[in-house]
């Protein structure tokens, strides 16, 4: 089966600055992504590369087979994008907005209104119809570009800080939808944010900095694999047992929690650790890093 | 192109036209206003210069000048198509229809026809009062005339929206146009004749292209009063919507 989308060494320049530099990506269908990273890293860039909306100067995408700079259109017509900013009509209805993207995405009249009542009903936007989108709350009018984004069933739904502005009920209703979205429908979902908190949502996080990915993985992949990751003992002697560590070859350093062993997959190290010391002791930890520290440690380490 | 590829292409021409007319009728405002406008023009050019000027080639002035008067109205309405989709632009709705499944240049291409289709309508009610000034019209003349007024708006909204995509802020497009469109309409032909002017002034007219579409329409409308030979009118307005055609494609992309 054809990937949701495949993007193979893309470049993408504007003037004399490289937004994107080299990057590959690709997700299965019913697969998450986050794209994570500060603000002009390449995520946004990425994803316009990626629904067509800027033709990348080097490399290759293709979604669900189509190769997106050889036929734009037929790759256009898999993919559901919500841009960053509001690209709704605030003049017309909340209906009229979708039955103009609905007709534009080649829906036939009778199925254009059929899905359009199955997006409002679904996204509880069905007594609003009437409304001009300019009478929507920020969230109501985010909710509708995510209903216009699959009036015409995409498999990939690309969205660029889907909840930047809105607050944490809209926020939560927004990522309720798009779990569903895969989880009922098998929709791919490609989004980029900034918020830590988001990315975890996701299959799979592609950490992106100066253009390129600099880290991906699943969550509990990335948080890991990093060497933020440690053990915490609290031992009868601090001291003692740090040396005894550091003498069995585990990077140890007392403070003031206690002896801190950092190490990879710390929870694969407890036994080890405890047979090291030969003092009592009373308590050990496992300290999971945050997506925080990955991404702290990422980008920071990678922008020297 | 295949038979499926052309109806989709018309479909989604009539959709991004159909989007720009309901936004048209919301704004009822706007087209009173070009009447009014349209209105002013007859007073002060055809029913005031009437008594000062007299006749034209043995036309009443006010007959002469109609046709040009029309044409002003329709290329103004055609350029402003290039402001709709710089709005659209600047507003952020033209980014959600360049990821439509729909080669590019309908987007463009819709608007035209949406312009046109106004310009078409307008067109017809303001020659529905040309026998008032002393242009009688057949009803071949008048719907001639229409469908001419019609095609013309679609070779300047060409140019519209081609200087729109060239030039990326509203403001400094809004700019430009003002400046332009002065020239571009009473230097061609619209109110005084090509070659009734000073030699400079005569081959200033000769480049702007309004002068071919305003002698063309003069043609269809009162036989035996255009300033060109009819063939170099049509020459030099199929070779001008190639070439903006050509251009508007390589600007838009796919």
């Amino acid at each position: 089966m054809n990937a949701a989308f495949d993007v193979r060494d893309i470049v993408v320049r504007y003037g004399r600055r490289t937004a994107v530099d080299g990057v590959s990506l690709s997700a299965a269908p019913g697969t998450i992504v986050a794209l994570l990273g500060p603000n002009g890293a390449g995520k946004s860039t990425l994803l316009r590369a990626v629904s067509t909306a800027v033709p990348p100067d080097e490399g290759r995408i293709e979604v669900f087979g189509h190769d997106v700079a050889r036929d734009p259109v037929a790759a256009r017509a898999r993919i559901g994008v919500v841009f960053q900013e509001r690209t709704l009509d605030p003049d017309l209805s909340v209906w009229r907005n979708l039955w103009f993207h609905a007709r534009l995405f080649g829906l036939s009249r009778p199925r254009a209104r059929a899905r359009i009542d199955e997006v409002l009903e679904r996204f509880g936007l069905a007594d609003r119809r009437e409304d001009t989108v300019a009478q929507l709350s920020g969230g109501l009018a985010r909710r509708l570009e995510i209903a216009r984004a699959l009036v015409h069933r995409p498999g990939l739904v690309v969205l660029d800080e889907p909840t930047t502005g809105l607050d944490p009920d809209a926020r939560r209703d927004v990522w309720a939808d798009l779990r569903r979205l895969r989880d009922e429908h098998r929709v791919s979902v490609l989004y980029a944010t900034h918020y830590l908190g988001e990315a975890e949502l996701a299959d799979h996080i592609a950490i992106i900095h100066n253009g390129v990915v600099v880290r991906r993985g699943s969550p509990a992949e990335l948080k890991s694999g990093l060497a933020a990751s440690a053990l915490r003992l609290s031992t009868e002697d601090d001291a003692s047992a740090a040396r005894q560590l550091s003498s069995a070859g585990f990077d140890a350093r007392v403070s003031v929690e206690g002896v801190s062993v950092r190490c990879a997959r710390p929870e694969s190290h407890v036994a080890e650790v405890v047979r090291a010391v030969s003092v009592a002791v009373r308590e050990v930890a496992v300290v999971a890093p945050s997506l925080d520290d990955v991404y702290f440690a990422t980008t920071e380490g990678s922008s020297t | 192109m295949s038979g499926t590829a052309i109806a989709d292409v018309g479909r989604a021409l009539g959709v991004v036209a159909a989007r720009d007319l309901h936004r048209q009728a919301r704004h009822p405002g706007v087209l009173v206003a070009q009447g009014v406008q349209v209105l002013f023009f007859l007073l002060v050019y055809a029913i005031g210069f009437d008594g000062m000027i007299g006749s034209v080639d043995g036309l009443p002035f006010s007959a002469y000048v109609y046709p040009g008067i029309v044409a002003i109205q329709v290329v103004t309405l055609g350029v402003s198509s290039g402001l709709t989709y710089a709005f659209d632009r600047e507003y952020g709705m033209l980014r959600e229809m360049l990821v439509a499944p729909v080669p590019r240049l309908c987007l463009p291409l819709g608007k035209v026809v949406a312009t046109a289709v106004l310009a078409g309508g307008q067109a017809a009610v303001m020659l529905a009062f040309a026998p008032l000034l002393g242009l009688p019209l057949s009803l071949v003349g008048y719907l001639g005339g229409v469908l001419a007024f019609a095609v013309v708006c679609v070779v300047f909204g060409l140019a519209g929206v081609l200087l729109a995509t060239l030039v990326p802020q509203v403001q400094t497009l809004q700019s430009v146009v003002q400046m332009a469109m002065y020239p571009l309409l009473f230097l061609s032909g619209s109110v005084f004749r090509p070659d009734a002017g000073p030699g400079w002034l005569s081959a200033v007219m000769r480049i702007n292209p309004m002068t071919y579409a305003t002698d063309a329409i003069r043609h269809l409308l009162i036989p035996g009063h255009g300033a060109f030979p009819l063939w170099l009118d049509l020459v030099v307005l199929a070779g001008l919507t190639a070439v903006l055609a050509t251009v508007l494609r390589w600007k838009v992309g796919r």
